[in-house]
């Protein structure tokens, strides 16, 4: 059953990973690539969260942990160099 | 019954990602992706952790899922107020029909001309 | 002080937490980084102190989960069917509150519903502007923010004044 619902969630997040990376390539300005790999982040800890939930092994949640907190760290940076820059 | 429940669960959170990761390319301008994108995934964060936490035994194990969630909660708005404020302010195009109201129009900022 | 000790507590457990174990290793060496921590980075006192009622918080926690949810079905819904019909729109709010407590858990909340995202708060005139996806009508979105606001009033009351509405008052 696990098996079953993880590999369906896993696929789905695959695709939306893809997705989040094409809008990171053809962006727009600086904000929609800053939006985009926000939720790429996203993505990647609920992604963890599944590989843990699906394998058992504790491991991928530490690796969730650090991912979590180095999403907010980047995205404050970047806002700030919008900030100061200008969206472009 | 609790492995029914936590797959579900994961299966909700990974929909609403990929409904968010889809919201992302859908939408026009930055400022409908950015609702479209951050919070069904926070949403859907949530509900796939709390799936994961009834899969996976242990207090270990749920504190972290629970810590990761909370501080999802905890940083989601800032740094969607950080990135609203910094393109609001950069003078970033708005979906043309985009509506002020008296005092929005006032401080509404002038794009910046692209070079 | 109290503040101090508070936050070297939390910083602490959660140290503990991330380990998964406690051990006299672990909390001697949370100890340590959460000192480091708390000397290294100056928390400002808040100009206004809080009080905080149960019920009320209950009251707030319910609108706020059952607004998230669905706000985030209508905002899945719109991605999944063709067409759009976003209405955008930039309104500016004035608050009541005084405090900037109270101001930036506003913010934040709004932030975190979909289809309302906090662009800027004007300091000086206590004025919160928002972007809305699905403009209902300005006054809607208007009285949405001072109901969510009258919400975080309720549950953090200012302390020592039981008055309701008290928090409207300046504060220096």
């Amino acid at each position: 059953m696990l098996q079953v619902s993880t590999t369906i969630a896993l696929a789905a997040l695959s695709i939306a990973a893809a997705l989040c990376i094409v809008r990171m390539a053809r962006g727009g300005s600086l904000p929609d690539r800053v939006v985009a790999l926000d939720s790429l982040l996203v993505i990647v800890v609920i992604g963890l969260a599944v590989l843990a939930a699906r394998t058992g092994e504790s491991l991928y949640l530490d690796i969730m942990v650090v991912a979590s907190l180095l999403g907010f760290t980047g995205t404050t940076l970047v806002s700030t160099f919008v900030e100061r820059r200008g969206a472009r | 019954m609790i492995e029914v429940l936590a797959s579900i669960l994961i299966l909700a959170g990974a929909g609403l990602a990929l409904i968010a990761a889809i919201g992302l390319q859908r939408f026009g301008d930055v400022f409908a992706r950015m609702h479209v994108a951050t919070k069904p995934a926070s949403l859907g964060m949530a509900l796939a952790l709390t799936g994961a936490v009834l899969a996976m035994a242990g207090v270990g194990h749920t504190t972290k899922l629970i810590l990761v969630i909370l501080f999802q909660y905890l940083t989601a708005p800032i740094s969607a107020h950080l990135i609203g404020r910094a393109t609001f302010r950069a003078g970033t195009e708005m979906h043309p029909d985009t509506n002020f109201d008296e005092l929005a129009s006032r401080i509404k900022p002038r794009p910046r001309q692209s070079n | 002080m109290r503040r101090t000790v508070t936050a070297i507590v939390w910083l602490t457990a959660i140290w503990v937490a991330l380990w998964e174990d406690v051990t006299w290793a672990n909390v001697l060496s949370g100890l340590l980084i959460a000192v480091l921590i708390t000397r290294k980075i100056k928390v400002v006192p808040p100009r206004v102190s809080h009080g905080f009622r149960p019920k009320a918080f209950l009251v707030l926690a319910a609108y706020f989960i059952r607004e998230l949810v669905r706000a985030s079905m209508i905002i899945a819904w719109e991605v999944v069917t063709p067409g759009d019909r976003i209405n955008p729109a930039v309104v500016s709010i004035r608050l009541r509150t005084r405090s900037p407590f109270i101001a930036t858990t506003v913010a934040n909340l709004n932030s975190l519903t979909p289809g309302t995202l906090t662009l800027e708060l004007d300091e000086e005139t206590w004025t919160l502007f928002i972007h809305v996806l699905h403009l209902e009508s300005i006054q809607a979105s208007r009285r949405a923010i001072h109901h969510l606001e009258a919400l975080v009033m309720a549950a953090f009351p200012r302390r020592g004044v039981v008055v309701p509405g008290a928090e409207r008052e300046e504060v220096a």
